[in-house]
């Protein structure tokens, strides 16, 4: 038995700008379509730059394979949908009930369809990631995850978002079951007691204000809205622009409490969620990040976008892979000869179908 | 003439357990000696990183031979694992040659593609996307069906619609706004905003307009802004990211002027042979413009296309007089015979009150 792997992250932001300014340029030049090519270069470096006991990650995907995952994506997703909401009002003679049921089966159908694109993409990017020649991977193909997190979304959009807690713990602990590094297995025991503190405490300070903001300017200048006809007064109309005034400052104030407390949230969420997670018998991830951290990556991208005019959005993906890369930690121990080869094959094709629902951050 | 590389300590990774085993690796001329055994140079691939250098085989792609830094020069000729061959230049030219290709002949003949390809949509199709449409623009409840108002509605469509009707079945929807406005719909439909009618002097004006709006029927540009749309868009949006939509609703589909003059072309023809004053419209356009012109200048009644294939009537571009000229020149040729009576007239005006 030795000591679990330590994680490193190496990699220069300035290195990957400039790869990811090559990338901007080529996408330009073959309108668009080298962007996958692109894609796969600067995982290469992430993953190259990442090292577990000074052996880096090897990224083996290719920009082809995102390509032809691409190209699946249209075939089986864009035309059909495109040909169902041509479709449908020909077959439905009223059009008003065509229309509605055509709009509530794609946003249904675009629901089931995140989910399984987020189980591929994770079993694209597991597959094609190896350590030492070990391969990782996901055991299903997706659709069984599709339908369970579909019941998730469910949930989570009839609570109005309350159950988000219950939701995330439950989605990460599911995914994370069926993953594979090399042989050994990961398990996920995520629980979302300790999330009710800080998510009910960023909810009820962002969305119970807003709503009593929203009520009280209704409730006060509702009229004018609602009775345009009825011209108002330049007097009506100085008080109202007032009041526009204090609603909007009202929402930036909120906003920018909310996106402190929603940091708070997501630090609890991340460290429930990776600290819970086993691989193997012997080994346990772990994370250390602190609310203050999360906020300071947000501002700092923000930062980033708007003082290079947005040019910065290119060096993203770096962001936010060094901030997992030097935050992750692999606890506990493992005899590297039971870390054997897995026996998953990796799916043939890309993770278009998360590029078209643009769920991946890196 | 055999040239031995010094002696290195490697580790081998056997791409079945994370174990390594430890070797005394040395290169040979052509092969690799590791420990007792030998690989040909030629099978191996190399990645380089200031770590250290590692080896793949190609016939084992998770064996993995890791050397230190300073074994790194005696490898240099290996290939590199993922560097571009001959091979995947020539596909990256291939494509990137075949989406010039592509936009070359878009950029030239476009538009005549889709002009041939519009016939092909099947009415169905299009009238069911134009009635799709026609619901955002018409709701149910605000169309306007008072009966002597359509009455006379019909009258000013017979008088322009030629002998054996429009290449499609027509059905105009009079919808209650303010909005001065008429529009194409995919299938036949037009959509004529009630603020036109109220903003017009006389039947003749509405008539050209409803012309106008004919002569976009007659060349299928609802079915072509359709193709557009589905067709390319679709494509273009799911390969490319922005660039591709940039290209799709910029570039080479904005031919949003000539519809419009095409559209004008027939219009005149259709005055003609009802009889009908083309005045009307140029009076309108005239109107339209005075009214809404910052600078002054009058006569206008440019089209543009907004990108959703669905072509504005009036707008307030500056310039353009040549519209309103032509039409006013065609009415000079022939005596056109009244379309409506006063009372007519006022039903029309009156076709939104219940």
């Amino acid at each position: 038995m030795q000591e679990a792997p330590r994680v490193d992250f190496n990699g220069l932001a300035g290195d990957f700008f400039l790869i990811q300014l090559g990338n901007l340029a080529l996408s330009i030049l073959t309108l668009g379509i080298y962007r996958f090519w692109g894609k796969a270069k600067y995982r290469r470096f992430l993953w190259g730059q990442t090292t577990l006991d000074g052996d880096a990650l090897e990224y083996r995907g290719t920009g082809l394979e995102l390509f032809i995952g691409a190209i699946l994506v249209i075939l089986l997703v864009s035309i059909p949908f495109g040909l169902i909401s041509l479709l449908m009002p020909m077959l439905i003679a009223d059009k008003g009930i065509a229309m509605a049921i055509t709009q509530i089966a794609l946003v249904l159908a675009i629901y089931y369809l995140i989910g399984v694109g987020q189980y591929r993409s994770w079993r694209y990017l597991l597959s094609r990631t190896s350590w030492r020649g070990i391969r990782s991977g996901m055991v299903e193909q997706g659709f069984s995850f599709g339908l369970f997190s579909f019941g998730l979304t469910l949930a989570s959009v009839f609570s109005v978002g309350l159950a988000t807690p219950w939701v995330m713990a439950k989605r990460w602990n599911r995914l994370v079951r069926d993953v594979r590094i090399g042989s050994l297995p990961m398990s996920g025991e995520a629980d979302h007691r300790p999330l009710w503190k800080p998510f009910l405490l960023a909810w009820g300070v962002v969305v119970v204000p807003m709503i009593a903001f929203y009520a009280w300017f209704f409730f006060n200048y509702g009229e004018m809205f609602t009775r345009p006809e009825q011209n108002p007064s330049p007097e009506d109309m100085k008080q109202l622009f007032i009041a526009i005034g204090i609603l909007y400052l009202g929402l930036i104030v909120l906003g920018f409490v909310g996106a402190m407390l929603f940091a708070n949230y997501q630090a609890a969420y991340l460290k429930e969620t990776f600290n819970k997670t086993r691989i193997g018998d012997t080994m346990a991830l772990r994370i250390d990040v602190t609310p203050w951290q999360i906020i300071r990556y947000y501002l700092g991208n923000i930062a980033l976008v708007l003082f290079t005019a947005y040019l910065g959005v290119i060096l993203m993906p770096y962001r936010y892979w060094a901030f997992m890369a030097r935050r992750v930690w692999i606890d506990g121990e493992y005899d590297a000869a039971t870390l054997q080869q897995t026996d998953l094959a990796g799916p043939g094709q890309g993770d278009g179908l998360v590029d078209a629902f643009d769920v991946s951050s890196f | 003439m055999h040239s031995m590389s010094a002696v290195f300590e490697a580790r081998v990774f056997d791409g079945q357990s994370a174990a390594p085993g430890h070797e005394q690796v040395a290169r040979d001329g052509d092969v690799l000696r590791i420990g007792e055994e030998s690989l040909p140079i030629a099978d191996l691939l190399r990645v380089e990183s200031k770590s250290g250098l590692t080896l793949h085989r190609l016939d084992r792609p998770d064996w993995r031979l890791m050397l230190p830094a300073e074994a790194a020069s005696d490898f240099r000729d290996v290939t590199k694992f993922h560097a571009m061959t001959a091979r995947h230049w020539s596909w990256i030219g291939g494509s990137v040659a075949a989406v010039a290709a592509v936009a070359v002949l878009l950029w030239f003949f476009g538009s005549a593609m889709l002009a041939q390809l519009a016939p092909l949509v099947p009415h169905d199709v299009a009238e069911g996307v134009g009635d799709q449409y026609a619901l955002i623009f018409a709701p149910e409840e605000k169309q306007c069906n008072a009966a002597a108002g359509s009455a006379a509605l019909d009258k000013i469509i017979g008088r322009i619609e030629p002998q054996g009707g429009l290449v499609e079945p027509v059905r105009v929807t009079v919808v209650d706004s303010d909005t001065v406005n008429a529009i194409t719909l995919p299938g036949g439909r037009i959509i004529l905003f009630k603020g036109l009618v109220d903003q017009s002097q006389t039947a003749e004006e509405v008539a050209g307009v409803l012309a106008h709006e004919f002569g976009h029927v007659q060349h299928y540009h609802g079915n072509q802004a359709l193709i557009r749309h589905f067709g390319l868009g679709v494509f273009l949006e799911g390969l490319g990211g922005n660039v591709g939509t940039a290209a799709s609703t910029g570039l080479f589909l904005s031919n949003g002027r000539a519809a419009e003059r095409e559209a004008d072309d027939d219009a005149i023809k259709l005055l003609r042979n009802g009889e009908v004053s083309a005045m009307g419209v140029s009076d309108f356009f005239a109107r339209m413009g005075g009214t809404k012109t910052r600078d002054g200048k009058p006569g206008k009644g440019e089209a543009v296309d907004d990108g959703t294939g669905l072509t504005d009537l009036v707008s307030t571009h500056p310039g353009d007089r040549d519209r309103r000229l032509r039409f006013a020149e065609s009415a000079r040729r022939y005596t056109a015979k009244p379309i409506l009576t006063d009372r007519e007239w006022k039903a029309l005006k009156a076709i939104c009150a219940s």
